[in-house]
């Protein structure tokens, strides 16, 4: 290539490599916009009083079930997988646990909010919902505890934590 | 134009994708919300009868006993806080009724033990309306039991009237940790 | 014919039965404040019959004999003295038919007298559960003598109502110990202090004459006004020699609920043990 040809390539090409230049050195990390869902836990899975040897369930249905909100923050409608962290035993303190399970309806997803149109799924295996744009959809949690005839009297806990992806 | 060099090539399109990826990169971060599981346990005292006492065939002016360690004898079982103690009585009575007829019983015996055996481990008693005491097996924060076996003698007449003769045996077990 | 009337007498009848059901009671402690003005009880029918279950309350604590037998004084008219809340502590319901494996709640509604002074007061709760008639079985069903036992099983569980600020305490006196028949017998005189009654455990170590721990036992105390029982466990592998009986007082209760439980001091105390030879 000629000297004068490669200085008109060149001249071609500097309004298109230079914002490229410009916009290389000012993007060094990947922008996190604001999340479009925003989840809390609201209620507790609160088993209450419960005795030795005797297996307690709470339902997802039952005043005791614990609660989460989703709330669709976004102009458009979003689905998201629920992913639970679940625990395998309540804890009293000083290695004393209860065990606890979950089946495979003792979570549900209502986009309303509410119990009348729960749809429940197994809360061990991810779950993918849509919420609506501006909505607040809910998750109901139960669980079963199985204390053993000599369990120790006291006030046991362990968080649970639900992830959207 | 002139042929570029492969180079320059590469170094635009690289730049070119760059450019497109840098423009366009945002990405939702995960949300999470936490609730507690929380339960409490009380300690409970269950006292439950686990076997009937069974008189089987009574014959009219013949009585009938039934040992603590036979096969018909009552048991109760007591469930509670390994080592608790409890003190036990009872209001037995002394005639099962049929309308105005009475079947005297009687006799009444005990066996205590914390494993469930009627022969050996344990001490007898008298049952009464006097309370004993007595320990749960085991130690506190654990599951602790006690067995208790009954027996009596029922003494029918030989002029017996037929009949179904009834009445109410009542076990009192008082929990003395409270 | 002889036979023949000794037949005739000979009316049998078929096992009967001692109707065999219960109920499990929880907590065996109950409180209530004015702030809660109320508390829960459950019960639990793990048999495999309904029974009837009837709740009440009457106004007892615990005392003990010269023997050392901790047994309920029960006081059916308390005087105005007293600490009874037998009068003023409601149950909710009052009769339940409770089916097999059915758990129900108990509620204590607390309604004391207005000018009601501050202080702890006591009732026991008494869960009485009754079976069904017994099924009687016979062969000749019109006829022969049927005998069926009801049995009524009582549980008394304690419930304290606490109006301000509550301390305990406990003091230990005339420790000693025995062993009789291969068992250690402890025994010691608690009296309380405060205002609550004082609810803990006792716990009694036994060490040789090298210190090495050769026998223990704990049990709860529950201490009203004084009590004076005996500790018992078997020791039969104590050996002839001297030994040192420690008896520690503090409120490590697992079966209660820990908020509930006022704190002390430990309260500590020995006696000696000397085990002579048996003269053969």
């Amino acid at each position: 290539m000629a000297l004068h040809e490669r200085e008109r390539f060149w001249r071609r090409l500097r309004p298109v490599l230079l914002p490229a230049a410009v916009l290389l050195c000012g993007a060094g990390s990947v922008h996190m916009r604001a999340p479009r869902i925003r989840v809390a836990g609201v209620q507790d899975l609160t088993f209450g009083k419960i005795v030795p040897g005797v297996t307690t369930t709470i339902l997802l249905t039952d005043a005791g079930a614990g609660q989460y909100t989703l709330t669709n923050q976004s102009a458009r409608t979003v689905q998201v997988q629920l992913v639970f962290v679940l625990p395998t035993a309540l804890a009293l303190g000083g290695g004393t646990t209860i065990p606890i399970s979950f089946g495979p309806a003792s979570a549900g997803f209502s986009p309303s909010g509410s119990l009348a149109d729960v749809v429940p799924f197994d809360p061990a295996v991810p779950f993918t919902v849509t919420i609506d744009s501006k909505r607040t959809a809910r998750v109901f949690l139960g669980g079963t505890l199985q204390p053993v005839a000599g369990q120790p009297a006291g006030s046991y806990t362990v968080p649970i934590t639900l992830t959207t992806n | 134009m002139p042929r570029l060099s492969l180079a320059v090539r590469a170094a635009t399109a690289a730049a070119a994708v760059l450019t497109f990826t840098a423009a366009g990169a945002s990405v939702a971060a995960a949300q999470t919300g936490t609730i507690n599981a929380t339960a409490t346990v009380l300690e409970p005292i269950t006292i439950s009868g686990t076997s009937e006492l069974q008189f089987g065939t009574v014959f009219p002016g013949v009585a009938k006993t039934i040992a603590v360690s036979d096969a018909g004898a009552g048991e109760f079982t007591v469930g509670g806080d390994g080592g608790a103690q409890v003190a036990v009585s009872f209001n037995l009575p002394t005639n099962l009724a049929s309308g105005g007829n009475n079947l005297p019983i009687g006799s009444w015996a005990g066996y205590l033990n914390t494993t469930n055996s009627a022969t050996s481990g344990g001490s007898t008693f008298t049952p009464s309306g006097t309370a004993f005491n007595a320990n749960l097996s085991g130690t506190t924060g654990t599951a602790g039991s006690m067995f208790v076996f009954l027996g009596a003698t029922v003494t029918p007449t030989i002029t017996q009237v037929a009949g179904t003769y009834t009445n109410t045996v009542t076990m009192t077990v008082a929990y003395t940790g409270t | 014919m002889t036979w023949l009337r000794t037949l005739s007498l000979a009316w049998l009848i078929a096992p009967t039965a001692l109707a065999a059901q219960g109920v499990l009671v929880a907590p065996t402690g109950v409180f209530i404040n004015p702030h809660t003005r109320g508390a829960s009880v459950s019960l639990y029918n793990p048999g495999r019959t309904p029974v009837e279950v009837s709740i009440s309350t009457a106004f007892g604590y615990p005392v003990s004999d010269s023997l050392g037998h901790v047994t309920l004084r029960m006081e059916t008219a308390p005087d105005s003295t007293s600490r009874s809340a037998a009068s003023w502590i409601e149950t909710f319901p009052h009769r339940m038919v409770m089916q097999p494996s059915e758990r129900r709640v108990v509620r204590l509604l607390a309604r004391p007298p207005a000018s009601l002074p501050e202080g702890e007061y006591w009732t026991r709760l008494v869960v009485s559960a009754k079976g069904g008639q017994v099924a009687l079985q016979s062969p000749t069903p019109d006829r022969g003598i049927r005998v069926g036992l009801l049995l009524d099983v009582r549980t008394i569980v304690a419930v304290y109502y606490r109006k301000g600020l509550m301390h305990t305490g406990v003091t230990m006196t005339g420790v000693r110990a025995q062993v009789w028949h291969g068992v250690l017998h402890v025994c010691a005189r608690f009296t309380r202090e405060g205002s609550a009654a004082f609810l803990g455990m006792l716990h009694v170590t036994v060490l040789d004459s090298s210190g090495t721990q050769v026998a223990s036992v704990q049990r709860p105390l529950a201490v009203y006004y004084s009590l004076s029982p005996c500790t018992t466990t078997a020791v039969p592998a104590l050996q002839p020699g001297r030994y040192m009986v420690h008896l520690l007082v503090d409120t490590d209760r697992g079966d209660l609920d820990r908020a509930a439980l006022l704190p002390i001091a430990a309260v500590r105390d020995s006696a000696a043990l000397v085990i002579v030879p048996r003269t053969p």
